[in-house]
């Protein structure tokens, strides 16, 4: 019995001594209710719209108070990706500005417990911008804007102002023209990379000029990031440009700027002693293998003249003369022509009697001191280097269009080119005329009603586009009224012109416009149509 | 009885012991710091940085250069001293003579050089200057001054791939290490590299030329403008009655050229 009591002293010892070893800390949980968010997300959006996502949070049934957190995931030029915060409401509202997935994540934390939980969401953002008409107008007060009227798979969709929309004012300045190219260089300020092919539209006024990314609306680049060397703002003045797949230019105060238009700037002035009109055109090429030789116009010393890419300079036509088959010569020079060039524009079919191809152009001049016009005839393939390379003069036709005979043609203040036939038109105040180069014969056409003053006319041969039942063949004509514009669409049968499609309508005075296709090498390669 | 006994003291024991457990934390990393120089890419290459004394006044003895580290392990606790050592290079025809500790450069080991060379306590990123001296001898080529992360008291070197830098060193117009034979304004000359510092106020130096990799829109505003400037130029020299711009005057075939656009 006291071996028993000695045990059992011993074992009372040793529990005591390891329940005092024994030091736990208190883990014990108290389950909570799980924080559950509920949120519904569509699968698409366009560009634009404004997404807005209210959450439902629940906790078992009790009340609690949280706090919020939204990020966006965003995906790093290295490819790693990272949260950026976006808000701390509940609700998510954010516009898409960028195309492709959208992901956002949703913390919701409990103040009182810390505990966080979490919804991922994401959806794709999709253009619907790159199919449609973009306007490019005059505002009230005598700046620049831009409206859409493009086809969506969800229907028709309108923008308007979305210049001012974008950079919260007007491009400064008068408008001068739209051009695009689809292979922009943006560069990112930030990370100092490129980014390739960018299809953008480049508006002008007399004062700026942007890149503007169609598909997913963002101004890439404006005035001062779109030259090495940017002109004087104070005597800047903006007053044409062309684009072509290798070679865009703009001229300022008769100085030509060129750019490569796979980069992101205009390069310096060209050297010379010139002053060229705004007026352009190119040579037909559904590849880029001609491109990059633009015919222009030195108004200084009234001459045409060769801009090549890869060049610092400008060229001028020898007065050298290309035989035809029979032998003859054409003795027309393209230098000191006595007039200025009111009008230039490209066609089908040729002037070169020894090639049926590469096209042809006609441009009109006003004689020094006369009111007669001359209609010069001009072969493009003289720009070619694989054909002719500015050996001989481009001029292989010319027809004086006396006042005295054709004073609707004279004194006319717009003038188109019907790109498959030679056939020039030619607006006064609300009337179209057409003027058939072959027979010499004009007549009225068309007239708008009274008050509607035409503003722009262009024979658009729009074969770029995919499907090609999008593809159409129009005299588009804009007129302007008591501070409105529409723009009408028209079917050209003869010298019958049958109006197609909803007129577009809008705010401002229309000075150019475009038609632009998501099938966009097909477009750029195509844009000799619009020169 | 004293069976039923002990067999339920060691079964509560046991219980006892088992409730007495729990687990650890984890634990955290307490072993070496290591350093190394920033990196974009994780392949092995040798950290580079140039000084020129070509476009300093000549009163400048001195040209500091900064290398970028980080450590790796715990942050510092304290301020914590960091080690380069030079070594000469070994290939069988080096591109530039090896730079001479205190003739081109402050040595590593120098006191006061030191004690500059050091992350702070609760940082975990450095610049480290590296000191380069003036001397004639730059006149006549360039020194390339290679070295290493070293071992120091606070820290190891960190991963071989980037713990080499170099420093290229001159006082005269020398063609960059990176204008190389695909440069894409051609071949060298000194006439050509004087002609384009003075038409773009650049100093067209390997550091220089550097930020213009992977840039060809700015590559081709250059080679325009160049192209452009050196027709001018030349137009001028021929009005005068000199020849076109020449590396040698006297030999019609050095003319001053650059690639087509």
């Amino acid at each position: 019995m006291s071996n028993l009591k000695y045990i059992y002293i011993f074992f009372i010892a040793c529990l005591i001594m390891v329940y005092s070893s024994c030091k736990k800390n208190d883990y014990s949980i108290n389950e909570l209710p799980d924080i559950t968010i509920t949120a519904d997300a569509a699968t698409e959006h366009s560009i634009g719209d404004t997404v807005r996502i209210s959450p439902e949070i629940s906790y078992g049934g009790q009340s609690a108070e949280f706090t919020y957190k939204w990020y966006k995931v965003v995906t790093l030029p290295s490819y790693a990706q990272v949260l950026v915060q976006l808000s701390t409401d509940n609700d998510f509202v954010a516009v898409m500005d960028s195309l492709g997935t959208y992901e956002v994540r949703e913390e919701v934390t409990n103040v009182s417990t810390g505990i966080t939980a979490a919804i991922t969401l994401s959806w794709n953002v999709v253009s619907r911008a790159e199919r449609g008409w973009y306007i490019l107008k005059s505002t009230s007060d005598g700046n620049t804007d831009m409206d859409a009227f493009l086809t969506t798979t969800s229907g028709n969709l309108n923008l308007t102002d979305i210049v001012t929309a974008k950079k919260g004012s007007p491009m400064t300045g008068n408008p001068v023209g739209i051009a695009f190219t689809s292979v922009y260089y943006a560069l990112d300020t930030v990370t100092n990379k490129f980014s390739y092919n960018n299809s953008c539209l480049m508006p002008v006024s007399t004062k700026e000029i942007m890149a503007y990314r169609i598909k997913d609306e963002k101004i890439l680049a404006k005035t001062n990031r779109l030259f090495y060397e940017v002109p004087d703002s104070t005597t800047r003045s903006f007053e044409g440009l062309a684009s072509d797949p290798n070679l865009m230019v703009l001229v300022n105060h008769g100085r030509l700027h060129g750019m490569n238009p796979i980069s992101n700037c205009f390069l310096p002035e060209r050297l010379g002693d010139y002053s060229l009109s705004p007026y352009f055109t190119l040579t037909p090429h559904l590849t880029s293998t001609d491109a990059g030789y633009i015919l222009g116009f030195d108004q200084q010393s009234e001459s045409f003249v060769i801009v090549r890419y890869k060049q610092t300079d400008l060229s001028y036509f020898p007065d050298v003369y290309l035989n035809s088959s029979s032998g003859t010569q054409y003795n027309i020079s393209s230098n000191n022509m006595g007039g200025k060039l009111i009008f230039l524009e490209n066609t089908d079919g040729s002037l070169d009697t020894l090639l049926t191809t590469n096209g042809r152009a006609y441009g009109l001049l006003r004689k020094d001191n006369s009111k007669d016009l001359v209609l010069l005839g001009l072969n493009l393939a003289e720009l070619i280097p694989t054909r002719y390379n500015g050996a001989h003069s481009p001029v292989r036709y010319a027809d004086t269009i006396t006042e005295a005979k054709h004073s609707d043609i004279t004194s006319a203040s717009l003038y188109a080119l019907n790109k498959n036939n030679p056939i020039l038109y030619y607006t006064n105040d609300n009337q179209i005329g057409a003027y058939n180069i072959e027979s010499k014969s004009s007549q009225n056409i068309y007239s708008f009603p009274s008050g509607e003053t035409i503003t722009y006319i262009k024979f658009i041969d729009c074969e770029y586009d995919t499907p090609t039942t999008n593809n159409f063949t129009q005299l588009v004509v804009a007129t302007y009224n008591n501070g409105h514009y529409k723009v009408y669409r028209f079917t050209v049968l003869g010298n019958t012109l049958v109006q197609s499609g909803s007129v577009m309508e809008g705010n401002g005075k229309v000075k150019s416009l475009i038609y632009t296709t998501p099938n966009t090498t097909s477009f750029f390669n195509a844009m000799y149509r619009y020169y | 009885m004293i069976k039923i006994f002990k067999y339920n003291s060691i079964l509560l024991l046991g219980l006892l012991l088992f409730i007495s457990c729990h687990k650890d934390e984890p634990s955290t990393y307490s072993g070496s710091e290591y350093l190394e120089f920033d990196y974009t890419s994780d392949i092995q290459q040798v950290t580079s940085a140039y000084s020129t004394f070509y476009y300093k006044d000549s009163t400048v003895k001195y040209d500091t250069v900064y290398f970028a580290v980080h450590a790796l392990g715990v942050v510092p606790t304290k301020t914590s001293y960091i080690k380069f050592k030079a070594y000469k290079d070994t290939s069988a025809s080096p591109a530039y003579p090896d730079a001479v500790a205190g003739v081109h450069y402050i040595p590593f080991d120098d006191a006061n050089m030191m004690a500059q060379m050091k992350m702070e306590a609760g940082e975990v990123s450095a610049s480290v200057p590296v000191i380069l001296k003036r001397d004639k001898s730059l006149k006549d080529s360039v020194y390339q001054l290679l070295f290493t992360i070293d071992y120091s008291d606070d820290f190891l070197p960190g991963n071989a791939k980037h713990i080499l830098g170099a420093v290229y060193i001159s006082d005269k117009l020398s063609q960059p290490s990176n204008w190389t034979s695909s440069f894409f304004l051609g071949t060298y000359g000194p006439v050509k590299h004087q002609f384009i510092i003075e038409q773009s106020g650049e100093r067209w130096d390997a550091a220089f030329i550097s930020t213009l990799t992977g840039n060809t829109s700015l590559q081709s505003y250059y080679l325009f403008k160049f192209t452009q400037a050196l027709k001018t130029v030349n137009a001028e020299r021929i009005a005068e009655g000199l020849t076109e711009l020449r590396e040698d005057p006297s030999s019609p075939s050095s003319a001053v050229t650059f690639p087509s656009l």
